[in-house]
This record gives structure tokens, sequence and C-alpha cells, in this order.
């Protein structure tokens, strides 16, 4: 099975850490972290991640200009995107949505599933060597 | 792993034959074999000759306190101690409570009273490693204790910001700069507690949260009865963070966000 290449972008160290050690360990994905936008935007044009798990609320860029500067890059606009969030509010999640991502992650998440979430949004287990379809309409449950 | 064919065993060091009677019942009934003793010296004995799947240790003892006895069992050379379960009739401040987890080991702390089958059950989740065990690897287990332990300390450290910014707020009520830090700080801990195996202190940070937004939206000082709130919701959380698992007057409607916390239970 090909590895596939996640990039983590989350200002949050205790984020980054456990994300970091699920991927790794239960799902068995080769992970990047970055702590912020700026080196988000960077780090997925370089290394062409199979999929970003972005995080919403983040000091100077925040999960929604990151996404819109990923869809404006031609190198980029194609990597879907996931968001991680503590939701406070229930519509939030459709808004999200309509800014392009590919699905939404509740934080906090489960270190035993959030391999599978990950998975299950970009519906990996199916096309397991192909790139997940940005547009794809399967369930982000 | 533990061998689940093997019969698991709990020592618990307590001074009060009571305690003993009614525990040894429960755990008896649940399958355990019960090793009883009244002091410490006797538990170092004990725990020096022979695996036990978990000890319970009383935070009062004759001959020394629980935690000089988790520091003392820490000392013994190639002493591999069982998951700890401390019990205690008092709740613990936060420096306690950080020497007892970080330093000490201690899995969990239960506080008294409590039923004896309720004890058994949370020293069952303590010990349980059947959810992990599928797909974790011995190494895997070991990293994610690690982490936890870094994640104790990082939830004092917020604690001690919270704690400033209340007091903050209760001199400069319309201080929405400080306002904004802790909404971040309780966001924070919203979006991570709950993956750590603190689900209870997430839900009380996300419902702390939506509170401080709303003031935030509000463009209103923080009012006296908000700011008695905050330090309520403040005190819940440290003490959801003692008792993680207590799964007694839970919301239906947050139920779905209490994720499986298989992982984390076996620490």
């Amino acid at each position: 099975m090909q590895v596939k290449k996640v990039l983590l972008i989350d200002d949050e160290k205790d984020i980054r850490t456990v994300a970091d050690i699920s991927l790794r360990r239960i799902g068995n994905f080769d992970v990047t972290l970055v702590e912020n936008g700026k080196e988000g935007l960077s780090a997925a044009a370089a290394i062409r991640p199979d999929v970003i798990l972005l995080d919403m609320m983040m000091p100077e860029m925040d999960g929604i200009t990151v996404l819109k500067k990923l869809k404006e890059n031609p190198e980029t606009r194609d990597i879907p995107v996931i968001f991680m969030t503590a939701r406070v509010r229930d519509k939030e999640k459709t808004e999200y949505e309509a800014h392009g991502a590919k699905g939404v992650i509740d934080k906090p998440f489960d270190p035993l599933s959030l391999a599978g979430q990950v998975r299950k949004i970009c519906d990996f287990e199916q096309k397991d060597a192909a790139p997940c379809r940005p547009d794809s309409d399967d369930s982000n449950d | 792993m533990n061998d689940f064919t093997k019969k698991l065993s709990v020592l618990v060091v307590d001074d009060d034959n009571a305690i003993h009677s009614a525990l040894r019942f429960s755990f008896n009934e649940a399958g355990w074999d019960y090793v009883g003793v009244l002091a410490g010296t006797e538990a170092l004995s004990l725990l020096r000759e022979r695996a036990f799947s978990a000890v319970i240790i009383d935070g009062i003892l004759p001959d020394m306190t629980g935690v000089e006895l988790c520091r003392a069992a820490r000392a013994v050379p190639g002493l591999v101690m069982p998951p700890i379960a401390f019990l205690s009739a008092f709740f613990k401040d936060t420096s306690t409570l950080r020497e007892l987890f970080v330093d000490m080991g201690v899995g969990i702390v239960l506080h008294k009273p409590r039923q004896p089958r309720e004890i058994v059950r949370r020293v069952c989740e303590l010990v349980k490693t059947d959810c992990s065990s599928s797909v974790l690897t011995p190494e895997s287990m070991a990293e994610f204790a690690e982490i936890r332990a870094l994640y104790i300390e990082s939830f004092f450290e917020n604690a001690r910001a919270i704690e400033s910014l209340l007091e903050g707020l209760e001199s400069n009520p319309g201080d929405s700069i400080s306002l904004l830090s802790l909404r971040n700080i309780v966001h924070k801990i919203n979006g991570s507690a709950g993956s750590y195996g603190f689900a209870r202190v997430s839900l009380g940070a996300a419902r702390w949260e939506r509170e401080i937004l709303d003031i935030l939206d509000s463009g209103l000082a923080v009012s006296a009865d908000a700011l008695r709130g905050f330090c309520q919701r403040f005190e819940n959380i440290k003490v959801d963070f003692q008792s993680p698992r207590h799964s007694d007057n839970d919301d239906p409607d947050e139920e779905p966000r209490l994720m499986s916390q298989g992982l984390f239970a076996s620490f």
C-alpha cells in the first residue's frame, strides 16, 4: 500500500503531538507538521501532500485564509483540505465546507480513529494508489 | 500487553479495614485477586515480591502518605509499578495533582466516598488494553503515555494563565483583550483535552467558550454574574480534570462529543 502524505497545519503543539502519533502509528501516514499558515503554504507546494489537515483558528493567518491561498496556487489547489476545529456553533461546519474544504474533523478528536476519519473523508481505502479527488461527493461525517 | 488469560490482581493500601471489606467483596465479585495491606511499608515489600495488575493507594497511611509511598516505590531499582489509582478524601490543588500525575505516575485520582463497584469499574478501565492492543504496539503505547504526561503539564500552564486572566477581569471587567485571551485558552482546552482522555474537560470548555463568545459578540463588559459563572466553569474543569472518566450527569445533547477514550484508559 502506498504511504499517503499528510500535512498538518496547527499552531497548537498539543494537537500536533497527538495527531502526529495517531497518524503515523495508527494510520501509517507520512506526516509533516507545521505551526502556521505561512509555513503550511510553502510545505504544501514543496511536498505535495495527499491531504492537508488545517486548523481553523490560528494567529496571523487563519484557516480560511490559508485555504483560499492554497486554492489560488495551481500547485496546491487540487490537494484536498480537511478542517480541524473545535466547533462552538453548529452552523460552522457547513460554512467551512462552503469555502471548499473536503471535510471537517471535530476537535477534540479520538486519537484511535483520527487516521480512519481522514481515510474515509478522502476515500483512500478505495482509491489506494491515486490521490483523492477534491470534488468527489463522498461522506465526510 | 497484558495477558488477559491471567487473573487480574489488585493491591489495595489503606488503613481502614471497612474499606478493605467492601473493596475485597467487589473486586472478588469482578473476578480479581485481592490483596489488602494497612501500611505503606507492607505495600513496598509486596510490590518488590510480586506483580499486580493495579495498585490502589490511600492518600494518608499510618506510616507515610500515599505520595511518599509512590515516591519510595519509584526509587526502588528495577521495580515496575502497575497502574496506580490514588484514593483521597480531598480534592487536590493543581500543584498536588501535577505531582501525582506527572511526577508519581498516578493514572487516576478517586475521591472518597465512592461506591466500591464504581472503584472497581474505574480500576478496570485503568488497566484494560483490549481497545488499544489491536492497533498499538507497546512502543506506541509508551509514546502516547509520554505525550499525555506532557499534556498534563501544559494543562497546568493553561490553568495558571486562566487564573491570572480571571483576576484581571475581576478588577477590569471591560478588558476585552483579556477576555479574548481567555477565549483563546479555553478554545485550546476545548479542542485538545478530549484527545488526551479528558472528554468532560473539553465539554466544559466548549460551554464556557460559547458564553465568552456571546459576551465578546455583545461588546459588553463581563458582569459580576458572568464572572462568577466563569469561576465556576473553571472550578468544574479542574474537577473534571481530576476525574476524567466519570460518566454520570452527562448531557445527552453533548454525548456525541464524548468520544471513545479507550486509548488513554489504559494509562
